[in-house]
């Protein structure tokens, strides 16, 4: 069958397909980012989406990233922002612990990398338990790091206690012992103080009522 | 849809929305004592003061009025309503556009409403930061235009601000004498610059709020009355000048105290000298006031209080089911509410259930690993639970972290 173009029929089956051209982004995206974000930021955030699952990493995280953000009155901008980050420290997770890295590892991996763990320390680990999960082995590396203890004495110690096959209840143990003292939780709010007004007095002189 | 029921639209959005994610704080204070007035040396009876502030994302509405009682006198009101939207990155620089509404009410004052709307731009870190803004608006007698600058920073529980502020405005005292229309005075655009008062006022602020108690001390000047209105007393609030004279500045201080005795209900104390304020022919003095303030509502200290007292947050994997674990906040006690969110639950909300005396607990499904967690009591502001280890995440905020083994 030949459509020619020019007819009003046949006009109206190109605009379709146009339509429908336009609509398949639509289509593909996670209902999450379609239904939390505006509909920009959703399209941008499965792009980065996208390329994440081309390059065999997980998506959840950053769909997750996404909805962190959203929840927590982020605009787009710190959003994408965020989830380009995140992507970053997944592939370069990806990189260093192979592709046998699961899910759960490579979050850990990425919040390590976040955190201020050298890339390389993720090989090591790797290299230091070939058989064993290291979700655990590499929180408690980003959790040492978050709570300030010195980036060389963290590794050392997780690195030292890998070497000797550890369990994760050892690992456990080990952040406990080295940040006892939890972070306090300071002031964190988006919202600048309003500014103030000096005390209002009463209008002078009440009269008697009638 | 006509412009009332794009309102009526929005306003359902805005009471729709606190099940999700705003914060709503009301509270009401009956008061004994209050003001004095001037001429009279007399002082309010007593008093009752509603607030109200809603909170959702960069919005926030807030309003408050005050009824003073003044017994065989006649009484006198005031109160504002304001809104605030912040735009822009989360970075250090805000923009906030702004708008406030205000009332006076009272015998022989000019009763009437002020408004004033305008911008601030924000530059801010997570606990310092300062600001410049311009707000133009309309007052009882013609335009007004108002810039103030601030700079402020948090010393854990302390908050500290400096602010000083200008405003221009057209002067009531050639407009009015004795309360009544001068009707010589000829009109604003063929006056000159006389007609127009600047008030300048510079202020600092401290502001402390461990669990149980929430203190403002602040200290200030104002300056700049070029002329007073013979008809309109302004008392010893201008220093020691008699009515007529010219004044230069009014000193103002104010120590305003709220002990919580439960999460609902706590005890005020205000006591402070106020300023002159010619725009609306408030002559200003000494006030004292004692007020039981009640929390209608979500609100006052309950957050603060089961932050604090909230000993510890576990999450433990159910027997028999890798995918689900239970999670148990405990301490948490005098809130009505505790709610959880978290990589796990797609960040949305999810309330806990009350099992025991300050103990919550919930089950959810939930994968081995590292996860991103905050909760909240009773509305308030999302925090990382007890015990977990804090990190600050790409959005600014306090997250806390847990591993599931």
């Amino acid at each position: 069958m030949r459509i020619d173009l020019r007819a009003p029929i046949g006009r109206l089956w190109w605009a379709g397909l146009l339509s429908l051209g336009s609509a398949l982004p639509l289509v593909a995206q996670d209902p999450r980012l379609a239904a939390r974000l505006p509909s920009g930021t959703a399209i941008e955030v499965q792009r980065l989406i996208d390329l994440a699952e081309r390059d065999n990493l997980p998506t959840d995280p950053l769909v997750q990233k996404a909805l962190e953000g959203e929840s927590k009155g982020a605009d787009s901008a710190r959003i994408i922002h965020a989830i380009e980050g995140l992507l970053g420290r997944l592939r370069a997770a990806r990189s260093e612990l192979g592709p046998e890295a699961t899910e759960a590892e490579l979050v850990a991996a990425a919040a390590a990398l976040r955190a201020g763990a050298l890339p390389t320390a993720l090989d090591t680990l790797r290299s230091l338990r070939r058989d064993k999960p290291l979700v655990v082995p590499l929180s408690v590396l980003a959790d040492l790091l978050t709570v300030g203890v010195p980036a060389e004495e963290a590794w050392r110690s997780v690195r030292e206690m890998a070497s000797t096959g550890a369990t994760d209840a050892q690992f456990l143990a080990l952040r406990d012992r080295l940040a006892s003292a939890p972070p306090k939780a300071g002031a964190s709010n988006l919202r600048p103080p309003a500014p103030e007004r000096p005390p209002a007095g009463s209008p002078p002189g009440p009269a008697e009522r009638p | 849809m006509t412009s009332r029921g794009l309102c009526l639209f929005g306003l359902l959005q805005l009471a729709w929305t606190p099940i999700t994610s705003a914060q709503v704080r009301a509270h009401v204070d009956l008061g004994a004592g209050g003001d004095p007035v001037s001429g009279g040396g007399r002082t309010s009876l007593w008093s009752i003061a509603p607030a109200l502030a809603y909170q959702v994302a960069r919005l926030r509405l807030e309003a408050a009025g005050e009824y003073r009682d003044f017994g065989d006198l006649s009484p006198a009101a005031s109160g504002f309503a304001a809104a605030s939207y912040l735009a822009g990155g989360n970075g250090p620089v805000l923009g906030e556009i702004v708008a406030t509404a205000r009332f006076l009410s009272g015998p022989l004052t000019e009763d009437g409403v002020a408004w004033e709307g305008g911008g601030r731009l924000h530059l801010r870190k997570r606990q310092a930061g300062l600001w410049v803004g311009s707000e133009a608006g309309h007052d009882l007698h013609g335009a007004t235009l108002r810039w103030e600058a601030a700079a402020w920073r948090r010393f854990g529980q302390i908050a500290l601000q400096l602010q000083g502020s200008q405003t221009a405005a057209v002067d009531p005292g050639t407009r009015k004498a004795g309360g009544l229309s001068d009707t010589l005075a000829p009109q604003i655009d063929t006056l000159g610059a006389r007609q127009v008062r600047t008030i300048t006022d510079l202020g600092v602020w401290l502001h402390w709020s461990p669990p149980r108690v929430d203190l403002a001390l602040a200290l200030g000047r104002r300056y700049g009355f070029p002329e007073v209105a013979g008809g309109i007393s302004l008392g010893d609030g201008l220093g020691q000048n008699s009515p007529g004279e010219t004044a230069t500045r009014s000193d103002w201080w104010l120590a305003d105290l709220t002990y919580w005795l439960t999460p609902r209900l706590g005890l005020n104390g205000r006591i402070g000298h106020s300023p002159a304020d010619p725009q609306w022919g408030v002559a200003g003095g000494a006030f004292l006031r004692v007020a039981v303030r009640a929390v209608v509502g979500r609100g006052g200290s309950g957050p603060r209080l089961a932050e604090s007292r909230a000993t510890g947050f576990a999450v433990r994997r159910l027997a028999g089911n890798p995918v689900a674990a239970q999670f148990t906040l405990n301490g948490a006690r005098g809130v009505e509410r505790v709610e959880l969110m978290g990589d796990f639950t797609d960040w949305s909300p999810v309330e806990m259930q009350r099992t025991g005396e300050g103990r919550w607990e919930l089950r959810l499904g939930l994968k081995p690993g590292l996860h991103f967690v905050n909760v909240r009591y009773d509305g308030g502001p999302w925090r990382p639970p007890p015990g977990t280890r804090v990190i600050t995440d790409e959005f600014e905020r306090l997250t806390g972290v847990v591993v599931v083994e």
